[in-house]
């Protein structure tokens, strides 16, 4: 493989994954969402969205704070530092390995 | 952050979303519009100059004081149940915005020396000021009623420039255009998104 690009094979593949790519680039620029809003932006499908932001809380990356706006439910989501710093991390290796 | 660069559109999506229903250039509005309330007020009503001289701070302090904690309150019943909730992120300052608004400074002085007239420089800085401010947030957000807005504020401080009334009258017809026009462009924005975004029923919400 050429220089940069075998840096790609070390990519976080929590992020990497196309849709969880998009939540947490959402919220990245974002002091926190909720599910409503993640659900716009993103064009995913609620039981998607739920499954990947499970998977992110998991990895550490996503703090899910559920609470109640009046009498509705509201899922609040943000993005944790170590999930800030994944992010980053990868914004890097890929510039790196595709020369940006 | 380049200007293609995805994370800036998902930036400028969340910034604009401030703006996505119009209510907070209505709240902006009526604020304006209490220069020509007050105005009006203190030339046609007993204790006059106590109606703008004491109530003109008080109101546009307390207007501003609690002006996010109204905005959001409405958006908790309108907005945020149909489109979400999202908080912002501040971006560092940007160079282009001060620069923008020190070339606006200078016009402002450049103006009133070369007049020589304090009232026609204040009309058309009062007018240059929310316009370059407006101008700075269409560019920054991609909203072109800003633009509207901007060269409404603009228009308005030059023709009070060059016809120079008195200035209560004048500083009254300003801001009542430049509020007017707010409360107009947040109207039809606010009509638009309620019409755009039924409210959801509520198990959904």
């Amino acid at each position: 493989m050429i220089g940069g690009l075998r840096d790609l094979a070390d990519l976080d593949r929590v992020i990497h994954e196309p849709a969880r790519l998009t939540i947490v680039s959402q919220l990245y620029v974002s002091r926190e969402a909720d599910f409503l809003y993640l659900q716009r932006e993103t064009g995913l499908t609620k039981g998607n969205l739920s499954s990947h932001l499970a998977r992110l809380e998991e990895a550490g990356y996503v703090r899910i704070e559920k609470t109640y706006r009046g009498k509705l439910p509201l899922t609040l989501c943000s993005l944790t530092e170590a999930g800030r710093k994944a992010f980053e991390n990868y914004r890097k290796t890929v510039k790196r390995a595709l020369g940006r | 952050m380049t200007g293609n660069d995805p994370l800036v559109a998902a930036q400028r999506a969340a910034e604009r979303y401030w703006n996505v229903d119009g209510i907070a250039e209505i709240y902006v509005g009526c604020l304006f519009l209490l220069v020509p309330v007050l105005t009006f007020c203190s030339e046609h009503l007993p204790y006059g100059p106590l109606w703008f001289g004491l109530g003109f701070p008080i109101a546009l302090m307390g207007g501003i004081a609690i002006g996010r904690p109204v905005i959001v309150a409405i958006r908790r019943r309108l907005t945020y149940p149909r489109t979400g909730y999202v908080a912002i992120r501040r971006r560092p300052t940007d160079a282009a915005g001060i620069a923008l608004t020190l070339v606006a400074l200078a016009a402002i002085v450049v103006l009133i020396a070369t007049k020589g007239d304090w009232s026609a420089g204040v009309y058309a800085a009062t007018g240059l000021i929310p316009g370059v401010i407006n101008i700075h947030l269409a560019r920054s957000m991609g909203l072109a009623r800003f633009y509207f807005l901007g060269i409404v504020s603009i228009a308005a401080g030059a023709a009070l420039a060059l016809a120079d009334p008195r200035v209560p009258l004048g500083m009254s017809l300003l801001w009542g255009v430049v509020g007017v026009s707010c409360v107009m462009t947040g109207g039809i924005t606010l009509r638009r998104y309620l019409r755009t975004n039924p409210a959801p029923p509520p198990e959904q919400a």
